[in-house]
């Protein structure tokens, strides 16, 4: 077991609440912004803040319940890879390259922002 | 309406990713690789399939958004960089990308 099990309705609770929030922030990201040219504009951007702000949230705080209303919860809700694929997918069948550079420029400048949001989190 | 169903939906998706987590135990990045392996081929599945505009808020937007992580691949990706060197982190998040692309074109495709 990885946690006590009185705990365990606790952490689910975190995570509803978190993951609802952060599906809410994305939805409004959705309709606000939507597309940006051939690009899912409203995708990249919560992807990328998500990325710097998990990045960040590790490196600050062991708190496992922030970890897990903040980071399991809305953090990971606010992202998504499912739309990430199916968007790269669609746009590979109509635009290959601006696919690809979609797909690329998401990974390439997530990870670096999950990084620097890291190490300004105060992890080395 | 639809609104609040996908907020809903979106927590049950995070639950349901937490779920895989605890199950993956000492191992979480398999449990990443796990949702979003299956989050991608779902949604594949769910947009070729034609389901209408609202299940596709409630179950995709919400429910599949909510299941799936891009935060935690990239923090992966960043971690396993640390462990095993920058290249390897790269090819992580590469390889994660290119393995969910193709699941939801498995999906798409199941799905016509």
């Amino acid at each position: 077991m990885t946690a006590v099990p009185s705990r365990v309705p606790e952490s689910f609770a975190l995570v509803f609440l978190g993951g609802a929030v952060g599906t809410g922030l994305r939805y409004a990201a959705d309709v606000l912004i939507g597309t940006i040219g051939d690009w899912p504009g409203a995708t990249l951007l919560v992807n990328l803040i998500g990325a710097f702000a998990l990045g960040w949230l590790y490196g600050r705080t062991s708190s496992r319940r922030w970890r897990l209303l903040v980071g399991t919860g809305m953090l990971g809700g606010f992202t998504t890879y499912s739309a990430l694929a199916v968007q790269t997918q669609e746009l590979l069948d109509h635009a290959p390259l601006s696919g690809i550079a979609y797909a690329a420029a998401t990974v390439a400048v997530g990870v670096l922002a999950a990084q620097v949001g890291s190490r300004l989190g105060g992890r080395r | 309406m639809t609104a609040l169903l996908v907020v809903l939906a979106g927590g049950v998706g995070a639950c349901l990713r937490y779920a895989v987590i605890l199950a993956a135990g000492s191992r979480p990045r398999r449990a990443t690789w796990v949702v979003n392996l299956a989050g991608s081929f779902a949604l594949g599945l769910l947009a070729a399939r034609d389901a209408g505009p609202e299940t596709l808020l409630v179950v995709g937007t919400g429910l599949l958004g909510g299941f799936t992580t891009f935060s935690t691949a990239a923090v992966d990706s960043v971690d396993v960089g640390r462990e095993h060197g920058t290249g390897t982190g790269a090819a992580h998040a590469v390889g994660m990308l290119v393995a969910c692309v193709v699941a939801a074109v498995l999906g798409a495709l199941i799905g016509r």
